[in-house]
C-alpha cells in the first residue's frame, strides 16, 4: 500500500496459521498501528483499545487451527476488534460507575485536518470545508468514510465489519456522497483557478 | 435519471472510486476514456477526482517503542497460555521472547524497576495471591516539614507530603495492589490492567490501573480531594458500593460528613500537585486552610488570634521560601501582624515545636 515491497499479508497470515510465532509477530507489528487508530476512533480510551487488541490476537493465535478461510486478514481483525471493543467497554467504564465528567468530548470517528493527506490540487480552504462536512455526517457514515478512505477496504469487507449486507454499504455510501455533494460548494470544487499556479493535469486537459 | 443523482451514484460506486483514485497520473487520453465510459463531463470528473482524493486519510506513523512493548505483552500472554496448556516452548521461542522483552524493557525503564523489585521481594516466603494481613504492612512516613518519595513493590512511585504516611505489603497480591494512605500523596502508578491499585483512606478508596494522580486525605480535614493528571481513576466512598469515575484534568472533592462528591475541571494542575516539586500554590483558598498547610509544610504551630482572619480568601505561590518570607509576603496582601515568640524549653531540656502567632493588624485596612 505504501509502495514498499513487503511480504503479502496473506502469506504472513498463513505463517501465523501454521503456528509460526514469527508470523504472529509480523502480523501484529504490521497491523497494530491501524488497529489502534481504528479503536481510538470508536472509543477515545487508550487502555480499552490496547487491551482489546491484545485479546483479539491472543484469541486468533489460540484458534488458529480452526479458523476458516480469511481473504483479508486486516478486515478480519478489524471486525474482531470492533466486536471486542464493544464487549470489553463496560469494564472500562467501571461497573455501574456514575460518570461525573464526560468520558470524552470527542465524538467517535471525527477527523482533524492533519489526518488528511495533503494534495496540491486541493486548497486549504477546500480541505477545511470538506473535513467540517465529513464531521457533520452521522456517525455510521463517518465510520464508512474511515473504513473506505483510510483502509481502502472493499464494500464486501466493510459490510462484514459493520455486520450488514453489501447493498446496505452501497446505499450508505450513496447517502454519504449525496450529503457531501449537497453541502460542499460545488462551484469551488469544480473551479479551475484555485490552484495557485500548480499544474494539474485534469485542468490542462479541460482547458484544451 | 437526473444528472445530479447519476453523479452521486457514480461517486458512491466502488469501481468508479477505485478508477478515479488511481488516476492521478492519467494522460489526457485516459482521462477522456474515463469521461466516456462513465458518461461524465470534464467538470464532473474534476469534482470527482478532487473529492475522492481529498478524502484520502494519512496513514499513521507507528511508534516503534509502543508497538515493541505491545508485542512483548502479546508474546508473554501467548506463552503463559501455552504453559498453562502443558506445552513446552522451544528454545528458539525463548530467545525470541527474551529479545522482545529486552526491547520492551529498554523502551520502558519504569517497567524494569518494577520487574526488578518484584523478583527481589518475591524471594521472601510469601506466596502470591494470598491476601496480606495488615500486620506485616510496611509503613512509610514523611515527618512534618519533610517530604518523602517511596517506591512500591510494583515499581510505582509515591511522593508523600509532610505529615503523611503510607502503608503497603512487602509484596502485592496477584489480584489487588492495596495501599493505605493518611495525609496527602502523589502517585505515579505502573500500569497493570489485571491488577488494580486500591488507595485506601479512612473514608474513601481510589481505584486505579496505572496513572498519575494526587490524593489529599488529611485526618483533620473534612474533605478528601482527588486530582487526576493522567489516565483514569474511580473513587469508592467507604460506606458505598458505587464507583465514581474521574477524568484527566479534573479534581473531585468528597465531603465526609455530607457523603457527597463533586468534580470540577482543574485550571492549574500545579495547585494540586506542585507540592511534590517544592511549590506551594494556593488558588482562592481560605486563609485557615493555608495555615493548615503551612503548619505541616514547615512543621510549626500557627495560632490565629482572630478567627475571622481564617475566612479571608487569597491566591499565593511560594517556591522554596522560609516561613518568615512566606508571612512577609502574606502580610502585604492581608491585614495581619505576625509574631515569632521565643521557643520554650521543655522540662526534659528539648525545645517545643516552634510557634507563630498571627493577629489582625488594626492599623491597616485592606479592601
Amino acid at each position: 500500500m505504501n509502495g514498499k515491497e513487503e511480504i503479502p499479508m496473506s502469506l504472513v497470515w498463513n505463517q501465523m496459521k501454521a503456528g509460526n510465532e514469527q508470523g504472529l509477530s509480523d502480523l501484529f507489528t504490521r497491523l497494530y498501528p491501524d488497529l489502534y487508530l481504528y479503536g481510538m476512533k470508536i472509543f477515545n480510551l487508550p487502555d480499552l483499545v490496547k487491551d482489546s487488541i491484545q485479546d483479539v490476537f491472543v484469541r486468533v493465535w489460540e484458534k488458529r487451527k480452526t479458523l476458516g478461510e480469511v481473504l483479508n486478514p486486516k478486515a478480519y481483525l478489524i471486525t474482531a476488534l470492533r466486536r471486542k471493543l464493544f464487549e470489553n467497554k463496560e469494564r472500562y467504564f467501571a461497573a455501574d460507575a456514575e460518570i461525573l465528567t464526560k468520558i470524552s468530548e470527542k465524538q467517535a470517528f471525527s477527523f482533524v485536518e492533519n489526518e488528511f493527506t495533503e494534495i496540491p490540487e486541493i486548497s486549504e480552504k477546500l480541505r477545511e470545508s470538506l473535513i467540517a462536512t465529513i464531521n457533520d455526517l452521522p456517525e455510521r457514515q463517518r465510520e464508512l468514510v474511515f473504513l473506505r478512505f483510510y483502509y481502502n477496504l472493499k464494500y464486501l469487507e466493510i459490510a462484514d465489519i459493520l455486520n450488514v449486507k453489501e447493498q446496505t454499504v452501497k446505499n450508505l455510501m450513496q447517502r454519504t456522497m449525496g450529503s457531501l455533494s449537497s453541502k460542499l460548494d460545488r462551484k469551488q470544487w469544480e473551479r479551475m483557478d484555485d490552484l495557485d499556479g500548480l499544474l494539474f493535469t485534469f485542468f490542462v486537459f479541460v482547458k484544451k | 435519471m437526473e444528472p445530479e443523482g447519476k453523479l452521486i451514484k457514480l461517486l458512491a460506486d466502488e469501481t468508479f472510486q477505485d478508477a478515479i483514485r488511481t488516476s492521478k497520473d492519467a494522460t489526457a487520453e485516459e482521462q477522456k476514456a474515463l469521461m466516456i465510459s462513465y458518461g461524465i463531463r470534464a467538470e464532473e470528473l474534476a469534482y470527482a477526482y478532487k473529492l475522492l482524493t481529498a478524502m484520502k486519510l494519512e496513514s499513521v506513523q507507528p511508534d516503534a517503542a509502543e508497538v515493541a512493548y505491545a508485542l512483548a505483552r502479546l508474546k508473554s500472554q501467548v506463552h503463559e497460555k501455552q504453559k498453562g496448556n502443558g506445552r513446552q516452548t522451544s528454545s528458539k521461542d525463548k530467545i525470541l521472547l527474551l529479545i522482545t522483552r529486552v526491547a520492551a524493557v529498554l523502551a520502558f525503564p519504569l517497567l524494569l524497576t518494577s520487574i526488578y523489585l518484584f523478583y527481589q521481594t518475591n524471594s521472601t516466603d510469601i506466596t502470591l495471591g494470598e491476601e496480606q494481613t495488615a500486620e506485616n504492612y510496611n509503613t512509610f512516613f514523611a515527618s512534618p516539614g519533610a517530604k518523602t518519595q517511596v517506591v512500591l513493590p510494583d515499581g510505582s512511585l509515591v511522593w508523600l507530603n509532610s505529615g503523611s504516611s503510607l502503608s503497603c505489603p512487602p509484596v502485592f497480591s496477584a489480584k489487588l495492589r492495596r495501599v493505605h494512605l493518611e495525609g496527602e500523596a502523589y502517585f505515579e502508578v505502573v500500569s497493570n490492567k489485571q491488577v488494580p491499585m486500591l488507595v485506601e483512606t479512612d473514608h474513601l478508596s481510589v481505584k486505579v490501573y496505572g496513572t498519575k494522580f494526587n490524593v489529599n486525605a488529611f485526618v483533620d480535614e473534612e474533605i478528601i480531594e482527588t486530582t487526576l493528571v493522567e489516565g483514569k481513576v474511580t473513587m469508592i466512598p467507604a460506606n458505598s458500593r458505587k464507583e465514581y469515575a474521574l477524568e484527566p484534568g479534573y479534581a473531585a472533592q468528597y465531603r465526609i460528613d455530607g457523603n457527597e462528591i463533586t468534580a470540577w475541571r482543574v485550571e492549574d494542575m500545579d495547585a494540586f500537585t506542585g507540592w511534590k516539586d517544592g511549590k506551594l500554590l494556593f488558588r482562592n483558598e481560605q486563609f485557615s486552610d493555608i495555615v493548615n498547610d503551612l503548619e505541616r509544610w514547615y512543621n510549626v504551630d500557627i495560632e490565629l488570634k482572630d478567627p475571622s482572619l481564617g475566612r479571608l480568601n487569597l491566591y499565593a505561590t511560594f517556591v522554596d521560601e522560609s516561613i518568615e518570607q512566606v508571612f512577609s509576603i502574606l502580610s502585604s496582601s492581608i491585614p495581619i501582624k505576625v509574631d515569632y515568640p521565643a521557643r520554650k524549653r521543655q522540662a526534659d531540656g528539648s525545645y517545643a515545636r516552634r510557634k507563630i502567632v498571627v493577629s489582625r493588624d488594626h492599623n491597616r485596612i485592606i479592601n
